[in-house]
């Protein structure tokens, strides 16, 4: 079986292949970012950077942004998939965390993509509090949504927003590293999705002009990818 | 650059045993502070790398 008419490689090449990946946006984009490692175990990998990465502003190290990639074989067993992840950001002076963008593929209370910031604002722990919130003053607590599993931001976007609305230092050229990035991470999205929605992804190649034979045994599109947060 | 290293049980059990011996706590105290809004400093650090040893181990 194949993804995108490609046979899959090895899971060691794709956990060096995703290492890769991480290491070389990272490193054009970061002042000083540390290569990184992946970490195999039977089907399991982690991949993350080989140790933190500095955060400065005008050459002064202030934060520290922490990248955990933990990846399974789909369930064919042979394409590397991300099972849970965290981008977090913290200032070096406390060490607690900023913001936090995480996803935990198996999660159904909250959503499975989601953003947490750690931050106080009065208005919206008044609005919690009159609703009963158990945690009415950690704004933490709240997971705002980011488009679940085929949809959730990738380290590029995060590597831009540190960039271009925090305005951290980077590496002149980094835009170039973070498009690239972007629309590998979207092409792989857009097969997910296709594989998620075959029946729509064959009437839309149809509509576009493409010859779409459907198999004899049409795929089901899962409940978890019509409905999952 | 990217590295692949295969790592063993015992290495990541070691690994555990080393970063909750620096914060004088149980995973099961680490899990419950984090539960209750508690953490501190290096403790999240020691968190996410618990979790990637624990989803290494099949622990999660």
């Amino acid at each position: 079986m194949t993804d995108g008419g490609v046979r899959p490689p090895s899971l060691e090449e794709q956990a060096l292949d995703f290492a890769n990946e991480l290491a070389d946006v990272l490193g054009a984009v970061l002042p000083d970012a540390p290569h990184a490692v992946a970490e195999v175990v039977a089907d399991r990998v982690v991949v993350r950077p080989a140790s933190s990465v500095p955060v400065k502003i005008r050459g002064v190290r202030l934060a520290t942004l922490e990248i955990h990639l933990r990846c399974v074989l789909d369930h064919r067993g042979e394409w590397l998939a991300v099972e849970s992840s965290s981008f977090k950001l913290s200032l070096d002076a406390d060490r607690t965390p900023l913001f936090r963008f995480e996803f935990l593929r198996a999660m159904n209370v909250r959503p499975s993509a989601h953003l947490q910031v750690h931050a106080q604002r009065g208005a919206l722990s008044h609005l919690l509090s009159q609703a009963g919130h158990p945690a009415p003053y950690e704004m933490a607590e709240l997971h705002l949504p980011l488009g679940g599993a085929r949809y959730r931001p990738c380290v590029e976007d995060v590597l831009q927003f540190l960039a271009g609305e925090c305005q951290v230092d980077t590496i002149p050229g980094w835009e170039q590293a973070v498009r690239a990035g972007r629309a590998r991470w979207r092409r792989r999205q857009a097969r997910a999705v296709a594989r998620d929605f075959p029946e729509e992804a064959a009437e839309t190649l149809r509509h576009l002009g493409y010859d779409v034979v459907a198999p004899s045994e049409v795929p089901v599109t899962s409940e978890r990818a019509l409905y999952a947060w | 650059m990217g590295t692949v290293t295969a790592v063993s049980r015992d290495d990541l059990l070691e690994r555990r045993r080393s970063i909750l011996e620096r914060l004088g706590l149980t995973y099961e105290e680490l899990l419950a502070r984090a539960e209750a809004r508690t953490l501190v400093a290096d403790e999240y650090e020691a968190l996410d790398a618990l979790k990637d040893i624990a989803f290494l181990l099949g622990d999660d």
